[in-house]
């Protein structure tokens, strides 16, 4: 690149849409990375998940920065200049869209970069294949400001960024929608996956050929004479995009079993967090600890917890009340791994750690979430999960009671509402008060009993149980 | 600018006629032009500025034959090298705000395709030439209407062209203004061949060697300014000698 | 045989010839804002938000009503965007030469649109009309306008859109979940229509907007 081409980007840099560009998707970004750093804090393929999640903001904004630049032309009436000039348009074309896109990469790397501080000095492991998702989302943008530019170009009206950006943000929403593999052709990921599974670089590698041939294309378009050379990109786009729309959907993403290894804080009794989240075992394990202590004396009490990341689809099946499926956020089509625990580990005697929402952005644990849990309340759940049997309408009333009733007792709760959303009744709360005034050892021989009949599914001895407390 | 002096023809338009849908704007013009400052005079509507779009490759012709510095203009490899000789300012000057006028004009001169190497002291020498020389570093949102238009020439001359083609250039300058700009003229005539579209008759009196009078879509008159007040000399119509030639060409033309 | 009739105006009285012309100049008014287009869009963003509430609610695992948020927002959005551009004349300084009374045009120009994009919506989302339906559609409609309005006293109406473009864009993530009361006076796009503090925010934005646009009208773009 010459010296006066450098220059001209320059120019097509500082007065054109770029710094508009990078100073809205850098703070559009932040804005809505850290909206949700519960779900990244701490962990590097996490933060690149949720980088991809916010593309659903940050694509529109680059659409419209390019077509606002396309649109230049025009409102400057500059195109009768233009036209009698020796160099051949695409050029000129090329810098501007160059130009858009750096903004555009500023932003993202700005975003990015703010989030990587916060994940780089605790983050206990390093990932795997996730900096191909943090190429997919550059090459989203790249992409997304060519499309852009050529309507701007081809579409006369001032109004057409706007609109672009409102049509490509209903376009990316749609697309996270789909069950299948067309959601892959936008570049924004629908979900995160908490890090525990990772997408196979060569897919990325196609999504990358995907976009880019798909932005080639929309520039030949609008920059060459010849406009029939974009069916060249535009051929390799499609080829690109055939694997991907009818690939599989969810089941793109692969597990990661380095990242779901359980690593265990030292001392008795157990608590084990999957790799990837190991960052919070120092202050989860002390806490997990104490509440665990509660259930010694307990016959068939918890004596052990492990992170629900670690646990294989079967495991998360047969932790949840009812074995599931209802309530499992496991979506289909994702590819399942084998079980981390050791063999002979009885999982029924073990608490499942469910740390989702409760680390904060500053990759410590979170007192309460967003939506009012807490880590008390989160291992207290074991004692309802407990319960064996299909969850519905076949319940008897008072087995609800003795569930709840042990769900406040392992919490350690005393009058207040548990504050996550669940409600617990007068009547509960007198069965809860009842039983903690007995004398303790009468408390856990109720537990234990109530534990008992809950995975066996007894519901008269559930009813007898809750009727003790009446 | 040694070129120059190769060039058997700057300009040779042969009946050239241009079309839009059903109305005609040139119909039949004829026009050889060599180096210097040539007038170019009509009423609105005349075809003044069609002719200059022509000329400036930013329109194209339905019929007849339009060649610049020997290259012919339908031929896309010679629209290349011919562009590169050539400096426009269209009667409709549109720019971008934000940039300042150095960067402005190197823009248009990296778009010429001008030698790297030489577009910092071309640039600078075409900003001094039109004056802006002190507003250089000025965004040209903040430029009045009269600056803007010399920074338009600046970017037109930026690159010696061989054809300078002005569209209006007077518009919006003032008196003294356009006493500089007519020296201006002057000076780049001497090697290059001028053509300056306007309906400002003194300027033509005044800054050029050669005048063509353009009138529904054909040239009416062509000769020296002399000539054409030599053509006002029977009528009374127009404050000044040239003014009374100009309307008498007009005159005759319709009569025919 | 009757011969054909032909329109003359010769028979009219001087009020008739009167009131035509100024449906003319109406005429002319509306064509040079563009107001036929900004409408065409307006009908198939109605069209398009109708079909996307029905399609998002019913998707499996959407919960409800909450899956009308996008519709919410987007729609009234979509629509203030398309009529920001004609709230400016081609030549605005030009035109504020004229003998008319402009403030007049703008009030009438503001209450169309608010009209002809709120209307359209609040039939589309009448079956569940205050859990994200008509009653919100109507709300951020009046709110968008607000913004669009205000944005176009400050910047003209040419760059108008970017003001609600880019307000819409950040609540749209940065809103704090769950949602809360608190927060209603900058949230309102996302709020239901059961908070009071939403709807008198978006009410007053366009109370203000309209005021400030009808008395200075948009920003003349710098002379050039």
């Amino acid at each position: 690149m010459s010296r006066l081409v450098a220059r001209v980007l320059k120019m097509e840099l500082w007065r054109g849409t770029a710094p508009v560009a990078a100073l809205s998707i850098a703070v559009a970004g932040i804005a809505t990375l850290f909206n949700m750093s519960e779900y990244w804090a701490g962990r590097w393929a996490p933060l690149a998940e949720n980088l991809r999640m916010i593309l659903i903001v940050l694509v529109p904004l680059a659409a419209a920065a390019g077509a606002w630049q396309g649109g230049r032309e025009r409102r400057r009436r500059i195109g009768e200049l233009l036209g009698s000039t020796a160099r051949s348009p695409w050029q000129p074309l090329l810098v501007s869209w160059t130009s858009v896109v750096l903004g555009t990469f500023v932003g993202l790397a700005v975003t990015w970069t703010a989030g990587a501080a916060l994940v780089a000095p605790v983050a206990t492991y390093e990932g795997r294949h996730w900096w191909w998702s943090v190429v997919v989302a550059f090459a989203g943008l790249a992409a997304a400001s060519a499309v852009g530019l050529a309507v701007g170009r081809l579409i006369p009206n001032r109004l057409v960024a706007p609109i672009l950006g409102i049509v490509f943000y209903v376009v990316g929403g749609v697309a996270t929608y789909q069950s299948g593999g067309t959601q892959w052709l936008m570049p924004t990921v629908s979900n995160s996956r908490d890090g525990a599974s990772y997408l196979e670089p060569q897919f990325q590698l196609i999504q990358i050929t995907w976009l880019l041939a798909l932005a080639a294309a929309a520039l030949v378009v609008v920059g060459a004479r010849r406009r029939w050379l974009s069916t060249v990109p535009l051929a390799v786009a499609v080829v690109a995009a055939i694997p991907i729309a009818t690939g599989p959907g969810d089941g793109r993403w692969q597990p990661d079993p380095q990242a779901r290894e359980l690593v265990c804080a030292d001392g008795e009794p157990q608590v084990c967090l999957a790799r990837v989240n190991a960052f919070v075992l120092d202050d989860v394990a002390p806490k997990v600890r104490e509440m665990l202590e509660r259930w010694e004396g307990v016959s068939g009490g918890f004596e052990r917890a492990i992170d629900r990341t670690s646990l294989s689809r079967d495991e998360r099946r047969r932790a949840m009340p009812g074995n599931g499926p209802q309530g499992d956020e496991m979506p289909d089509g994702e590819q399942d791994h084998a079980s981390v625990t050791e063999p002979g580990v009885d999982l029924e005697r073990t608490v499942v750690l469910d740390l989702d929402n409760l680390i904060s952005w500053n990759a410590t644990l979170a007192r309460r979430s967003e939506h009012g849990k807490t880590l008390e309340l989160v291992v207290a759940e074991a004692a309802r999960e407990a319960y064996g049997c299909e969850v519905g309408a076949g319940v008897p009333e008072a087995a609800w009671t003795a569930m709840s009733v042990a769900r406040l007792w392992a919490a350690g709760m005393s009058d207040e509402q548990p504050g996550d959303g669940t409600w617990v009744s007068q009547e509960e709360t007198q069965a809860f008060e009842h039983l903690r005034s007995l004398p303790e050892a009468e408390q856990k021989a109720w537990m234990g009993d109530y534990l008992a009949a809950a995975r066996d599914c007894d519901h008269a001895a559930l009813t007898e149980l809750a009727g003790e407390l009446r | 600018m040694n070129a120059s002096t190769m060039i058997g023809t700057h300009v040779d338009v042969r009946d050239l006629v241009v079309e839009f849908g059903k109305r005609t704007a040139l119909d039949g013009v004829d026009l050889q032009l060599d180096t210097g400052v040539h007038g170019l005079l009509g009423p609105n509507g005349a075809g003044k500025t069609t002719l200059m779009r022509v000329l400036a490759t930013v329109a194209r012709s339905t019929s007849g034959s339009v060649s610049l510095l020997d290259h012919d203009l339908s031929k896309q490899r010679d629209l290349r090298m011919v562009r590169r000789r050539l400096g426009y300012l269209p009667q409709q000057f549109g720019y971008y705000p934000r940039f300042t006028v150095r960067e402005f004009v190197e823009y248009f001169a990296w778009l010429k395709e001008m030698t790297p190497s030489a577009v910092p002291l071309a640039v600078d020498h075409a900003i001094e030439r039109v004056g802006l020389a002190d507003r250089a570093d000025d965004r040209l949102k903040k430029l009045s209407g009269g600056m803007l238009r010399r920074a338009g020439i600046a970017q037109a001359i930026v690159n010696d062209p061989d054809v300078l083609l002005l569209d209006e250039p007077t518009a919006g300058l003032d008196p003294e203004q356009r006493v500089e700009f007519r020296e201006l003229l002057r000076t780049i005539g001497v090697d290059s061949c001028v053509l300056v579209a306007t309906h400002l008759v003194e300027d033509v009196a005044v800054a050029c060697t050669h005048v063509t009078v353009v009138s529904d879509g054909r040239a009416v008159f062509r000769g020296t300014p002399d000539d054409l007040v030599a053509a006002g000399e029977d009528t009374s119509d127009g404050d000044s000698p040239i003014e009374r030639g100009y309307t008498a060409a007009i005159r005759a033309a319709r009569k025919r | 045989m009757i011969p054909q009739s032909r329109p003359s105006t010769e028979w009219r009285g001087n009020h008739a010839r009167r009131t035509g012309r100024r449906r003319r100049f109406l005429w002319l008014h509306v064509r040079a804002r563009g107001v036929v287009l900004a409408a065409a869009g307006v009908a198939a963003v109605a069209l398009v938000a109708w079909w996307a509430a029905g399609w998002l609610v019913n998707l499996e695992w959407t919960g409800g009503a909450d899956a009308r948020v996008p519709v919410v927002v987007g729609a009234p959005l979509l629509g203030s965007v398309l009529v920001s551009a004609g709230l400016e004349g081609k030549d605005e300084e030009f035109e504020r030469s004229l003998a008319v009374r402009w403030p007049v045009f703008r009030s009438i120009h503001v209450a169309g649109a608010a009209l002809a994009i709120g209307a359209p919506l609040a039939v589309t989302g009448l079956w569940e009309p205050r859990v994200y339906g008509a009653f919100e559609l109507v709300r951020n409609t009046l709110g968008f306008l607000g913004l669009v309005t205000l944005a176009a006293v400050v910047v003209g109406a040419r760059l108008a859109w970017f003001l609600p473009f880019g307000f819409a864009g950040v609540i749209y993530i940065a809103t704090p979940q769950p949602l809360t009361e608190a927060t209603a006076w900058w949230t309102w796009p996302v709020q239901q229509w059961s908070s009071g503090v939403a709807a008198w925010t978006a009410a007053a934005l366009f109370v203000v907007g309209t005021l400030a646009y009808v008395v200075l009208g948009s920003r003349r773009a710098h002379s050039r």
